[in-house]
C-alpha cells in the first residue's frame, strides 16, 4: 500500500475497523437469527463508555490498557505502511505485551489466568504469521508489504498452503471461538479486559476493532496487486470466523496450540518448502 | 598502539587481579572500579583506533612458557581427578596429555605471528571489558553479602578481573596452541568459580563442568591432531586460506570442542550445574562472555564451512538446541536455571547464523552476540539482587515482586523486553535473522518457533513478578546498595540507548567487524532508519515502539488523579487472591529425547570431522 492512501487509512483506521466490527456483531446476529444490533453500535458504545466514570483498579493498570491501544495503531499503521512483514508481527507482539502486563498486575484470578492464555494463544498463532511473512518473501524477493502488493500473480495461488494455516489461526488471533481461551466470557469473564471499565475500557474496545483491522488486512495480502481479489479472500474468511465461532464450542489451551501448531505449522511448512523447491 | 593496548588488554588484568588481590580493605574497592574503567577505556580506544588487522608476534621463548603451562594445567587436572577419585577427569587428563604431546612432537615452527587483532576481537573486548569490567564491580558488593573472608573476597573478584585478560586473549589468538591453553584457561577459570562455595552441590557441579569442558579440550587437540598431521601450520589464519577437506575436519573438531564450552545439548547439564555458584559468575562466565566461545568458534570458521555438509550439521545442530533449550526452560522454576537455559537457547540460535555464514547472518549472530551478553549479564546482577536482599530464587518465591523491589522487576522486565520486543538490539537480531534464514525454509522455522517460545517464558516469568500488587499499588523505589544500582542501571541505560540507535548501531559497531571477512552484508542507515537487503524498519517504528516503552516505567510512577479506584471483580466473593501462573512440565521422555537428538547431532558434527579429514 504506503503512499497517500497508506497514511490516509492508518489515520482512519480506528473508524474503519469500529464498521468492520460492526459488521461482525451484525453477521453474527443474523447466523443466529437475531436482529443485532445497527452498524453503528460500536461508535454508540464508544461514546457511551467515555461518558461513563472513570474508574481504575490502579494507575499503571489504566495507562497499559491505553498503551495497549497505541501499540495495537503502531502495528496496524507498519502494516498499511507497506513496512516489513516481520516487524508487522514483532510491533504487534509490542502491543499485545502491554495488555499481558496489564493483565497479571491486578489482584484478580480472571485476569491473569487471561493475560496467561493469551501468552498461549499467541504461542498458537504467532509462528504461523512468520511463516507467511516468509512466505510473502519467497515470493516476492522482500519482506516489505508494499513489495506484496506488487506482485502481478496473487500469492494466494502459490501460498494455498499458508493461506488454510491462516485460517485455521484466526479464530486464536481475534480470539473467537473454538479458539477464544483467552477471553473466555462464560468461564473467566473476558480474562485480561476484566478489570477495565470506562475510558479505559474503551482504548482496549478501539484497540479490539484495530486488532480486527490488522487480521483481515493481513489477509487482503494475500490477494497481491489484484487487491479486490485480496478483499474477497478477505470477506470469505470473515464469513468463515463468524461461522465457525457461532458453530464451535471452546477448547482449552492445550487442545488449541495441539490443533494450531501440529495442524498448520506442518501444513505451511511443506507449502514453503514446495515455493522453494519451484 | 595497537600493540601496547592489545598487551595492557591481555596481561593487564592479571596485573590489576593481583594489585585488587593484595590492597587493603578500604582501597579494594575503588581499585576494581579503576580496574575495569582502565580496561573499558584501553578496549574502547582499541576500537576506535584500529583500522586494519594488526600482527603481534610473540618471542620466541612464550612458545616454551605455553608448553609449560599447558602440560601445568593438565597435571592440575589430573591432580584434582586423582584427589576426588573421578576416574573420568583422570582419563581425560591423561588423554589431553598424550595428545598434546604428540602435536608438540610434530609441531614445526611456523612463522606466523600469534595473535592477531581484527576488528571483530576489538569488537568482542568492548563487551568483555565492559560487561565483564561492570560485573567485577558489581562483585565486590556481592560478595560482601557472602560468608567469605574478606580475603578471600578479595582473591574471588581478583580471578574474575584476570579471566578478563584471558578472554580478551582469546578472542584474538590467531595461534591455535594458544587459543588452547587460553581455553584450558577458562575451564580452569569455571571449575574454581563454580566451586567457590565449597559445599557438596558445589563439588559436584565443579567436577561436572571440569569433565564436559575437557572433553572440549580433547576435541580441540584432536583438531590441533588433523592440520598437524598434515604438516600445515597451527593457525586459525592458515586454516582459513587452506580450502581441502582436511580443513573442514579440523574445523568440525575444532567447532565441536567450542560447542561443549558454549553448553550447547547434551552438554547443557554443567551451564546449569554451574547455578550454584556466585551469581556474578553466573552473568560473567556462564551468560555473557566464555560460553560465547562456542559461537565466535563458528563465526570464526563460518566462512570455510560456507556450504559444506557441515555447515548444515551445525546449523540444524544450533536451530535445534534453540527450540530445545527455550522448550526446557518453561519446565524450570529457579530464575537462574530459567536465564541458564535461555542462554544457552539463544547461543544454539548464535551457532546456527554463524553456521548459515552469509555476511547477513553472521551481523546478526554478531550483533546476537553484544546485546545477549548486555542483556544476559542485567538479568543476572538483577537475579542476584532479588537473592541476596529479598531472599528470592525460584520464580515461586517472587511472586508480586514488583510492589517490594520495583527497581529490580523493572530491571528484569527490561532484560526480557530487550531479548523479545522491538526496538531492541536482540530482537533487531532475531529480525535479521529470520531474513538470514529465510533462504532455508526449516532453518527459519526453528527461529520463528523459538522465539515465540522465549517470549512465552519471559513474560511468564515477568507476569509472576508483577502478580500481587493490586489495589494498593503505590511504588516507591526500594533502596539498593548503590554498587548494585549504578552497575545494573548502566547496563540497562546502555540496552535503551542502543534500542533508539539500533540503526548506527548496527552500521557502526556490527558491520565493520563483519565486513572484513564476510563482504557483502548491506547493511545501511538513514539517520535512525535501518536499511537492510530485503527490508527496511524506518525511524518512526524505532521511535514510536521506544516511546511507548519509555512511557510505561513513567506510567508505574505517575498516579492519576480524579479516577476512582475500585476493587478487583470477585464474583461477590471473599477471596484470598494468590499469584497463579502457569506450569509447563516437560514429560522426563521429552528431555530425554533433546539430550538424545543433541547427542546424535554431536556425534554426526565429530564423525563429519573425522570422514572428512579421512577424504
Amino acid at each position: 500500500m504506503g503512499g497517500v492512501v497508506g497514511w490516509l487509512l492508518i489515520l482512519l483506521a480506528p473508524l474503519i475497523g469500529g464498521v468492520l466490527y460492526g459488521m461482525e456483531r451484525k453477521l453474527k446476529a443474523r447466523m443466529q437469527r437475531r436482529a443485532g444490533p445497527p452498524l453503528m453500535q460500536p461508535f454508540y458504545d464508544f461514546f457511551k463508555l467515555i461518558d461513563k466514570r472513570p474508574m481504575v483498579v490502579h494507575s499503571l493498570h489504566g495507562y497499559l490498557g491505553i498503551l495497549h491501544f497505541l501499540g495495537m495503531w503502531l502495528a496496524l499503521a507498519v502494516l498499511l505502511s507497506g513496512g516489513d512483514l516481520l516487524m508487522v508481527i514483532f510491533m504487534h507482539l509490542l502491543a499485545n505485551s502491554f495488555l499481558i502486563v496489564a493483565a497479571f498486575s491486578v489482584r484478580s484470578v480472571y485476569s491473569q489466568l487471561g493475560g496467561m492464555r493469551q501468552l498461549l494463544a499467541i504461542l498458537a498463532y504467532e509462528p504461523i504469521f512468520l511463516l507467511a511473512g516468509v512466505g510473502f518473501y519467497f515470493l516476492s524477493g522482500s519482506f516489505e508489504a508494499k513489495a506484496v502488493f506488487e506482485l502481478s500473480s496473487a500469492p494466494l495461488w502459490a501460498m494455498w498452503g499458508i493461506v488454510i494455516a491462516i485460517i485455521i489461526v484466526m479464530p486464536a488471533k481475534l480470539k473467537k471461538s473454538p479458539f477464544d481461551m483467552a477471553e473466555a466470557h462464560q468461564e473467566i469473564i473476558g480474562g485480561a479486559e476484566i478489570e477495565y471499565s470506562g475510558l479505559f475500557y474503551e482504548a482496549l474496545y478501539t484497540a479490539r476493532w484495530l486488532e480486527y483491522l490488522f487480521a483481515y488486512a493481513f489477509i487482503v495480502l494475500f490477494g497481491g496487486a489484484n487487491w479486490l481479489l485480496g478483499l474477497a479472500l478477505a470477506a470469505v474468511v470473515f464469513l468463515l470466523v463468524t461461522l465457525v465461532d457461532n458453530a464451535t464450542t471452546r477448547l482449552n489451551w492445550q487442545q488449541t496450540v495441539a490443533i494450531t501448531l501440529g495442524l498448520s505449522l506442518p501444513l505451511g511448512a511443506i507449502n514453503l518448502l514446495l515455493i522453494g523447491i519451484q | 598502539m595497537i600493540e601496547n593496548l592489545t598487551l595492557f588488554l591481555i596481561l593487564g588484568p592479571a596485573l590489576l587481579a593481583l594489585v585488587v588481590y593484595g590492597a587493603p580493605r578500604r582501597l579494594y574497592g575503588p581499585l576494581v572500579v579503576l580496574s575495569s574503567a582502565l580496561l573499558f577505556s584501553a578496549a574502547l580506544l582499541a576500537w576506535l583506533l584500529h583500522a586494519q588487522s594488526v600482527a603481534i608476534a610473540l618471542p620466541a621463548w612464550t612458545h616454551a612458557a605455553i608448553v609449560l603451562l599447558d602440560f601445568a594445567l593438565i597435571g592440575y587436572f589430573l591432580w584434582v581427578g586423582v584427589r576426588q577419585n573421578h576416574r573420568l577427569i583422570v582419563l581425560l587428563a591423561l588423554l589431553q596429555g598424550a595428545l598434546l604431546g604428540w602435536v608438540l612432537y610434530a609441531l614445526s615452527a611456523a612463522p606466523l605471528a600469534e595473535i592477531v587483532v581484527d576488528k571483530l576481537g576489538a569488537t568482542l573486548w568492548l563487551l568483555v571489558t565492559g560487561v565483564g569490567g561492570l560485573i567485577a564491580w558489581y562483585a565486590v558488593g556481592y560478595m560482601r553479602h557472602e560468608s567469605d573472608s574478606p580475603r578471600r573476597q578479595q582473591a574471588f573478584v581478583a580471578i574474575l578481573i584476570a579471566f578478563l585478560g584471558v578472554m580478551n586473549a582469546l578472542f584474538v589468538a590467531d595461534s591455535i596452541e594458544l587459543f588452547f591453553l587460553l581455553f584450558e584457561l577458562t575451564t580452569l577459570s569455571s571449575f574454581i568459580l563454580i566451586g567457590w562455595r565449597r559445599d557438596a552441590a558445589s563439588r559436584l557441579s565443579s567436577l561436572q563442568a571440569l569433565w564436559m569442558n575437557q572433553l572440549g579440550g580433547v576435541l580441540l587437540l584432536l583438531g590441533m591432531g588433523v592440520i598437524i598431521w598434515q604438516g600445515a601450520p597451527l593457525f586459525f589464519s592458515a586454516l582459513l586460506e587452506s580450502q581441502s577437506g582436511w580443513a573442514l575436519g579440523a574445523a568440525a573438531f575444532l567447532i565441536a570442542g567450542a560447542l561443549i564450552k558454549g553448553a550447547q545439548m547434551p552438554f547443557d547439564r554443567w551451564l546449569l550445574g554451574a547455578m550454584v555458584a556466585p551469581t556474578p559468575v553466573s552473568a560473567i562466565l556462564h551468560s555473557s562472555t566464555m560460553v560465547k566461545i562456542a559461537p565466535f568458534m563458528v563465526l570464526k570458521l563460518g566462512v570455510l564451512l560456507h556450504g559444506t555438509p557441515l555447515a548444515v550439521a551445525v546449523a540444524y545442530f544450533g536451530g535445534f538446541v534453540f527450540v530445545a533449550g527455550a522448550f526446557v526452560a518453561l519446565a524450570r522454576n529457579h530464575l537462574k536455571e530459567i536465564l541458564a537455559y535461555s542462554t544457552i537457547s539463544l547461543l544454539g540460535l548464535m551457532v546456527m547464523l554463524s553456521a548459515v555464514a552469509t555476511p547477513l547472518a553472521l551481523s546478526a549472530a554478531l550483533t546476537l552476540i553484544l546485546f545477549h551478553g548486555v542483556a544476559k549479564a542485567m538479568l543476572f546482577m538483577e537475579a542476584g539482587v532479588l537473592e541476596k536482599l529479598h531472599h528470592a530464587k525460584s520464580v515461586d518465591e517472587m511472586g508480586g515482586m514488583l510492589s517490594r523491589a520495583p527497581m529490580s522487576v523493572f530491571l528484569v522486565l527490561l532484560g526480557f523486553a530487550s531479548i523479545t520486543l522491538p526496538p531492541f538490539g536482540a530482537l533487531v537480531g532475531k529480525w535479521v535473522a529470520i531474513e538470514a534464514s529465510a533462504q532455508s525454509a526449516f532453518l527459519f522455522l526453528f527461529v520463528a518457533l523459538g522465539s515465540v517460545v522465549i517470549a512465552l517464558l519471559y513474560f511468564k516469568v515477568a507476569g509472576y513478578m508483577l502478580g500481587k500488587p493490586g489495589s494498593q499499588m503505590g511504588l516507591t523505589i526500594e533502596r539498593i546498595p548503590r554498587v548494585f544500582s549504578v552497575t545494573t542501571l548502566l547496563l540497562g541505560v546502555t540496552l535503551a540507548l542502543s534500542a533508539i540507535l539500533i540503526a548506527p548501531t548496527l552500521v557502526y559497531l556490527i558491520v565493520p567487524a563483519i565486513e572484513p571477512f564476510a563482504p557483502g552484508s548491506e547493511i545501511a542507515h538513514k539517520g535512525l532508519t535501518l536499511m537492510l537487503p530485503s527490508g527496511d524498519l524506518p525511524f518512526w517504528q524505532i521511535v514510536g515502539a521506544w516511546l511507548l516503552l519509555l512511557l510505561l516505567p513513567l506510567a508505574g510512577l505517575k498516579r492519576m488523579r480524579r479516577v476512582d479506584r475500585v476493587r478487583e471483580y470477585s464474583g461477590g466473593e471473599r477471596i484470598e487472591m494468590q499469584p497463579v501462573t502457569f506450569y509447563f512440565p516437560t514429560p522426563r521422555w521429552i528431555v530425554r529425547a533433546m539430550a538424545i537428538i543433541g547427542a546424535i547431532f554431536f556425534g554426526l558434527i565429530v564423525l563429519l570431522g573425522g570422514v572428512l579429514w579421512v577424504a
